[in-house]
């Protein structure tokens, strides 16, 4: 691998190497741009298909605090690796729809949000979200056949059907289906949240950062924990900041940087990197860095069935029901919900079914485990503008940054959603014959959205419509923070075909000498 | 060693929060080693079977979940206070009372950390027991088998959907 002096200010430095970051490595590096890429995780050698194994391993456990309805301790759920959170993502590989670019139509009228629409145009993204899939080997497309019907996918597409519902499906995942790209086929472990132990599952470390490490033009270094982006006397990002690998203080110049840290230490280090002309932040004039943070609103059904479903066996998320994804104003809120299959271990089956509940009748709910099946309700979440990430003013991490905060309040809108996704996921469970069905709290925050987002105007946020700040020409979004709102879809696809069209726009604008 | 007690201190920090069973439970602990100590284990063994009766384990897994919290020496003081309020200072007593009494001792104590802690551990110690596991017919990793995709993947028959 090549290795770039820190003085070599001809360097794109992508800060993270999850699906935004690896995405952009690998198409700078690839048409012959060098890059370094800079990433807090180490390189995740040995998965093994232990949940309670693999998590410390997998996951970011630096301090982050959550206020509002996320549970103080662990509000996020997101990965600290080579390939950030992607090695823990169980592959859902969904397009957003063109509706979902347009919020303001369904949201019209609604208080307390700050909802925008999307200033991309969305005839672009068929091609990028093309380019995606195939990179990305989804199955269900390009000629792969979707993953087989498993039972617990079963369950739900036959209650869908007994109340009425037409749109249950399996979904198109970033799995292979068929041996492909130097990769397996899939062979249904049903531990995708702990890392695939035959790389079945795409992932940013087995694709992009495989392909940016066989161009000339990449280093990653890891282990690399950025705390400030530093910019020059015009105003242009001139370098990161970072802790190496041995806790020392390294600067490296750069000629453009790409922020894919996920969207909440993305907004973090902008937060952290203050300066005269940026008082609030860098790119921070418009003060809505950090702010506008979405996730989708989610809830948790279990049930119990009169007869054995097996829901762990195989892919974990390998379904879902699209009937309530489009507006309807009949419903009483604003936009709409997907259900998606879940399955769990027995651990997070006890934790999350009936949170903090024990005794003699519960234990034997759960000794029916084997009749267990669930799902979760998934919707579009409206953006406020004081959900949030700030830095909390005095508690620092092991890092000697300013810990994250996080604060998230369900809109009424979305509570109003969920009320009632869970009846009708009631309804679904009780049409197959099931009397115990239980709702239960969301799981951490695992689509994380918004908080650099992109607007048409720098009044309603912080990049424009490929991703670039408004405040500085050479610092990029490349990763969920970039999002305009929510939409129904798990936001790794769009990740990935923002990123393939922003690295695009980039070499464009290389190309012409403005960046 | 410096990571298992940031973990710790993350389980400890949790169950203290009402509403963050999730991080109790992500703060998922390794196995302690086996630790000594008679009274201790034989009474929080007591209170992770009436947590999570299941008649049917017999006794192992239980020993093991209590075996682990007892050797968690930073949650040494916690143990020792809660398990004397638990059992009102006379631990041998407490031991012969009635379940159902033994059960209102322990939901006395529902609102406290030491509850709390007892609880997150041994719902997390407990599922994770291999024994558990065979019990609920868990099919857990089928790595070694090869997968799922040719071992039940798809063999309900109850549905009638096909």
């Amino acid at each position: 691998m090549r290795q770039f002096d820190n003085e070599d200010d001809s360097v794109v430095v992508v800060i993270g190497s999850g699906a935004g970051g690896g995405t952009m490595a690998a198409e700078l590096a690839g048409a012959g741009v060098d890059v370094v890429c800079l990433e807090a995780g180490a390189p995740l050698e040995d998965i093994v298909t232990d949940n309670a194994a693999m998590f410390p391993r997998l996951t970011w456990l630096d301090r982050r605090i959550g206020s509002g309805d996320l549970p103080a301790e662990f509000p996020v759920w997101s990965g600290k690796n080579v390939g950030g959170t992607t090695l823990h993502w169980t592959a859902s590989a969904l397009r957003l729809p063109e509706e979902h670019f347009f919020p303001t139509r369904y949201f019209d009228g609604l208080e307390d949000c700050s909802v925008i629409d999307w200033p991309v145009p969305y005839r672009e993204m068929a091609h990028y979200y093309a380019l995606a899939e195939r990179s990305m080997g989804v199955s269900g497309t390009n000629g792969w056949p979707k993953l087989p019907k498993s039972n617990n996918y079963r369950v739900l597409a036959e209650g869908a059907r007994r109340i009425g519902l037409t749109e249950a499906h399996r979904s198109t995942m970033a799995i292979n289906s068929v041996a492909r790209d130097g990769r397996p086929a899939c062979r249904q472990y049903g531990f995708c949240v702990s890392g695939c132990p035959i790389n079945a599952k795409w992932t940013a470390a087995n694709t992009p950062l495989a392909k940016a490490a066989r161009s000339d033009h990449f280093e990653l270094r890891d282990r690399s924990f950025v705390l400030t982006v530093e910019h020059d006397s015009k105003g242009r990002a001139s370098a990161v900041v970072y802790l190496d690998a041995e806790g020392r203080e390294q600067r490296q110049r750069a000629r453009l940087v790409c922020m894919a840290a996920n969207a909440i230490d993305t907004p973090r280090i902008l937060l952290n990197s203050t300066s005269r002309r940026f008082p609030e932040g860098l790119a921070n004039r418009s003060g809505h860095v950090g702010r506008h943070y979405v996730k989708h609103t989610f809830g948790i059904v279990t049930a119990i069935m009169p007869e054995p479903v097996h829901w762990e066996r195989g892919t974990d998320n390998l379904g879902g029901v699209d009937d309530f994804i489009a507006h309807d104003d009949k419903r009483g809120f604003a936009s709409g919900f997907k259900f998606e299959q879940v399955a769990f271990d027995p651990a997070t089956l006890a934790t999350l079914s009936r949170p903090g509940e024990w005794g003699p009748e519960y234990a034997e709910q759960l000794s029916r485990y084997s009749h267990y099946t669930g799902l979760l309700v998934m919707g579009e979440d409206p953006s406020q503008p004081d959900n949030r990430v700030t830095l909390h003013p005095t508690e620092k991490d092991q890092y000697g940054m300013p810990v994250p905060v996080i604060h998230y309040v369900d809109h009424e809108n979305s509570r109003r959603m969920k009320a009632f996704g869970f009846e009708r996921a009631e309804e679904l469970y009780e049409s197959l014959g099931s009397t115990e069905v239980f709702v239960g709290p969301p799981p951490p925050a695992t689509h994380n959205m918004g908080t650099c987002r992109m607007a048409a105007s720098p009044d309603d946020g912080v990049s424009d419509a490929i991703g670039r700040a408004f405040d500085v020409p050479n610092l990029f979004f490349s990763d969920g923070s970039a999002f305009s709102s929510s939409g129904v879809s798990n936001p790794t696809l769009s990740i990935v075909a923002l990123a393939m069209r922003q690295a695009e726009n980039i070499r464009k604008l290389m190309s012409e000498r403005e960046l | 060693m410096a990571i298992q007690s940031e973990r710790r201190a993350l389980l400890r920090l949790a169950v203290l929060v009402p509403g963050s069973a999730l991080a109790a439970h992500f703060g998922l602990l390794p196995r302690f080693a086996s630790a000594q100590g008679g009274g201790v284990e034989a009474l929080l063994e007591r209170a992770a079977y009436l947590l999570f009766p299941f008649p049917e384990l017999g006794s192992e897994p239980y020993a093991r979940v209590a075996a682990s919290i007892a050797a968690d020496e930073s949650a040494a003081a916690l143990i020792e206070s809660g398990l004397a309020e638990l059992t009102g200072g006379a631990a041998e007593r407490w031991l012969k009372s009635e379940e159902a009494v033994q059960r209102a001792d322990l939901e006395r104590l529902e609102a406290t950390p030491f509850f709390q802690y007892l609880l997150a551990m041994t719902r997390t110690q407990l599922f994770n027991d291999r024994a558990m596991w065979t019990y609920l017919g868990y099919g857990g990793s089928a790595m070694g088998f090869g997968g799922y995709v040719d071992r039940g993947l798809d063999d309900i028959d109850w549905l009638g959907d096909d």
